[in-house]
């Protein structure tokens, strides 16, 4: 079950979040995160709950990565 | 969410002719450990654009295969009680126990998304849930658990992928050049978790993502591995680092205490299961249970060593005779989503 | 034997097993153009006149009773009517016969035969006869309506005519219908509504358009059931891609959050068009003139390899089999 989604922060309310995925809002825990999110941020939901926060920046950074990995460049 | 995408065509061609290359003549052997992992190269047809002297294997990577019989007719038994409600994810509501599985009839066993549903449920009796899962879906458990509910209790079949991979590799003489660590497990446990697989078994690691791009790249990088480059990579860095998460880490070590465990197909393997440290929850102290211990095996069932990565389920007579499918599973690698056969079943093998 | 399963209903593979072991065996079929053993959309016989009487029958059991987009009394006229359509008929008539449980809400029945009523006007066809039954509390789940329906055809398109080398068009965004019910059934925050519609009008203007052949309305089993039935009719293999099949983002968005796929989702008011590739163009500007067909696309082809299967190109290129969905992730759809 490594199923997760990745979600855009609405709104943040004490432990629960709303979290937008590709239209359809929905209710997150964010208890098991490390830090705390705001409206904007990023994370995975898994079973209802938030396990971690993704950027931008990390997906800009995977993207170039991956363009280069081709001459072994890391 | 376009930005998290990993999917170009142009980039598949390139990291497929590169893989194409650099992969070593004689055959390897690679095992991933999640059932995500398996959906993803059967949804793009991955197995049959890689090279055919590579063969990727899935291991015990689905949590509701992995739950042995015991737990399924301890629920079964719950479920049948006055005043309980059995709750827990889709799928286990399918897997066979020793004579019948849990029948999700909307009354005394409810289908849930999450944990957080059962503690939203407005009702007078008893809800037993039923927890599957591995530390990504504990994290999510032990909030919860760590919490005061009236009415609740948790019937645990929580399990811990790192001791799963040492023990296929000691006690089950597995026969793998290197691993895809399963990514969002990772997030929790961190990249650190498979030390042990590397320094004591010599076998290389890649904790990898779910993006068709992240599996090229993490074969890849595993197959450099294997040829001798660093031999834990992380390479789904934008969610997963060295230590993990540490605060999801505390809940879970909060809400419970690591246990041997018993794994369908692969027996018992000590430290590998995590049980309820509160008894106040824990659903063997509220309730009498007395399950007996089934060893008998399916006729012409081969999850056992499809779990352990030494058959496919086209080896499996079942499998290929139509004999086994989603609505008359055999055993359990049919019945979970994430589980081999059954995901084998919905993307036709590749 | 095993009891019946919710799959068994599902329109999938074990629906075609239950039918082919235990009722298609005991029934006669009659000696039809298109009869009982095609197991087409409905059943066609010749009219002395050589034009085609067409008819079909349909129980809907959604549940939601209500969800974004219509209701069950849409569903039961539109059902039908694009039943007919896609057969090559003019829907003229329709019965309805309704059950109804003990308990149930009046307004909500009279709400239903308004819904019907709008439903058979908008598609210029006349409910004509019909039935009423009550059933005792606990003996039914609210209401369940069934529709027949006949119209008449001038010819008859068949899902066994295709030939390699022609075209696969569908006429919308898919997955629609079943995504709308199931996020209302599940009480998530969507604005998809459902596409149910009676779309014979455009069917009507697809089969003036010359080398169209063979017409489907993917209902249960969505778009993969209704490829995979004209791939194995025909004998032919289908192809298709990806990035041509039309996907609405909250369609997609929201079968991820439910971890289903939305090619076998049912939708109910589309048309998958199979035409020789010559007249592909005049299909697309039929469906571009017409507001049911947001999104058309030509999303692939049939060829002569690898017959009675369906081969989807992915959106990275490399290639997979769409199977005919198993299983009954969705209960209650239609």
């Amino acid at each position: 079950m490594c199923l997760a989604i990745p979600g855009k922060v609405v709104s943040v309310e004490g432990n629960k979040a709303e979290v937008e995925f590709g239209g359809v809002v929905k209710e997150v825990r964010i208890d098991p995160l490390e830090e705390e999110v705001e409206a904007g941020d990023f994370i995975l939901n898994h079973a209802g709950f938030a396990i971690t926060t993704v950027s931008e920046e990390d997906a800009l950074k995977r993207k170039e990565e991956l363009d280069n990995l081709e001459s072994g460049v890391e | 969410m376009k930005a998290l995408e990993f999917r170009g065509r142009k980039r598949t061609k390139e990291l497929l002719s590169q893989i194409e290359r650099e992969i070593p003549e004689r055959r390897v052997k690679v095992m991933h450990v999640c059932g995500t992992h398996e959906s993803t190269i059967c949804r793009y047809g991955l197995r049959e654009a890689l090279p055919e002297n590579l063969e990727l294997v899935q291991g015990p990577g689905c949590p509701v295969c992995v739950t042995p019989t015991e737990r399924v007719d301890e629920a079964v038994e719950l479920s049948k009680k006055d005043g309980v409600i059995v709750a827990t994810f889709g799928d286990m509501t399918r897997v066979p126990g020793s004579s019948e599985s849990l029948v999700a009839d909307g009354k005394n066993v409810r289908i849930v998304e999450s944990i957080e549903d059962v503690v939203k449920m407005e009702t007078d009796k008893e809800v037993v849930f039923f927890g599957v899962g591995f530390e990504t879906t504990a994290s999510t458990y032990a909030p919860v658990l760590l919490e005061d509910h009236e009415g609740f209790s948790f019937l645990s079949s929580v399990r811990r992928i790192p001791p799963a991979i040492n023990f296929l590799l000691e006690e089950c003489g597995a026969d793998v050049d290197g691993f895809i660590a399963p990514g969002h497990v990772s997030v929790i446990t961190g990249s650190e978790a498979y030390r042990e697989v590397v320094d004591r078994h010599g076998k290389p690691v890649v904790v990898g993502g779910f993006e068709p791009l992240d599996v090229l790249s993490s074969v890849l990088k595993l197959i450099r591995s294997i040829k001798g480059e660093g031999k834990l990579v992380n390479d789904y860095s934008r969610a997963v680092d060295e230590k993990g998460n540490e605060n999801a880490q505390r809940l879970i070590e909060r809400a419970f205490k690591v246990k041997d465990s018993s794994w369908r197909g692969l027996g018992d393997i000590p430290d590998s299961g995590l049980e309820l440290k509160n008894e106040e929850n824990d659903v063997r102290k509220k309730f009498d249970l007395n399950i007996e211990k089934d060893k008998t095996r399916p006729e012409g069932c081969i999850c056992e060593e499809i779990i352990t990565g030494q058959s496919k389920p086209d080896d499996c007579k079942l499998f290929a005779g139509g004999k086994c499918d989603p609505r008359n599973p055999v055993g359990p690698c049919m019945v979970g989503s994430e589980g081999m056969c059954n995901v084998w079943y919905r993307y036709g093998g590749t | 034997m095993t009891d019946i399963g919710l799959e068994e209903g599902s329109g999938g593979e074990e629906m075609m097993k239950l039918l082919e072991e235990s009722v298609l065996p005991h029934l006669e079929g009659g000696d039809l153009e298109i009869g009982l053993e095609e197991m087409d959309d409905g059943a066609a016989w010749e009219l002395p006149d050589g034009n085609y009487l067409v008819f079909t029958t349909d129980t809907h059991v959604v549940k939601p009773l209500f969800f974004p987009g219509g209701d069950i009394g849409k569903l039961a006229v539109s059902g039908t009517v694009n039943d007919l359509a896609v057969m090559g008929a003019d829907p003229k008539y329709l019965s309805s016969a309704i059950v109804v449980e003990e308990g149930f809400e009046r307004e909500e029945v009279e709400e239903i035969s308004r819904s019907m009523g709008e439903t058979a006007d908008e598609a210029d066809v006349n409910i004509v006869t019909g039935d009423l039954k009550v059933v005792e509390r606990g003996g039914l789940d609210g209401i369940t309506v069934n529709t027949s329906g006949v119209g008449v055809a001038e010819r008859l398109t068949k899902s066994s005519s295709l030939e390699p080398g022609d075209s696969i068009v569908v006429s919308g965004d898919v997955g629609r219908h079943g995504m709308a019910v199931l996020a209302s059934r599940h009480g998530l925050d969507f604005s998809i509504e459902s596409d149910v519609n009676p779309v014979n009008g455009l069917v009507q203007k697809l089969m003036e358009v010359d080398g169209v052949k063979s017409l489907k309305d993917p209902t249960r089993g969505g778009l993969a059931a209704a490829l995979n039935e004209m791939a194995d009719c025909s004998g032919v293999g289908v192809k298709v891609s990806e990035d041509k099949i039309p996907l609405d983002s909250e369609v997609e968005g929201a079968g991820k959050v439910l971890g289903i796929d939305p090619y076998g989702l049912a939708n109910e008011g589309r048309v998958v068009v199979g035409v020789e590739s010559p007249f592909v163009d005049d299909v697309m500007d039929v469906l571009r003139k017409s507001s049911l067909a947001p999104g058309a696309e030509v999303i692939g082809m049939c060829k002569e390899k690898n017959p009675g299967k369906v081969l989807l190109e992915t959106e990275i290129g490399t290639k997979r089999v769409l199977r005919p969905p198993h299983g009954d992730p969705l209960p209650r759809i239609c």
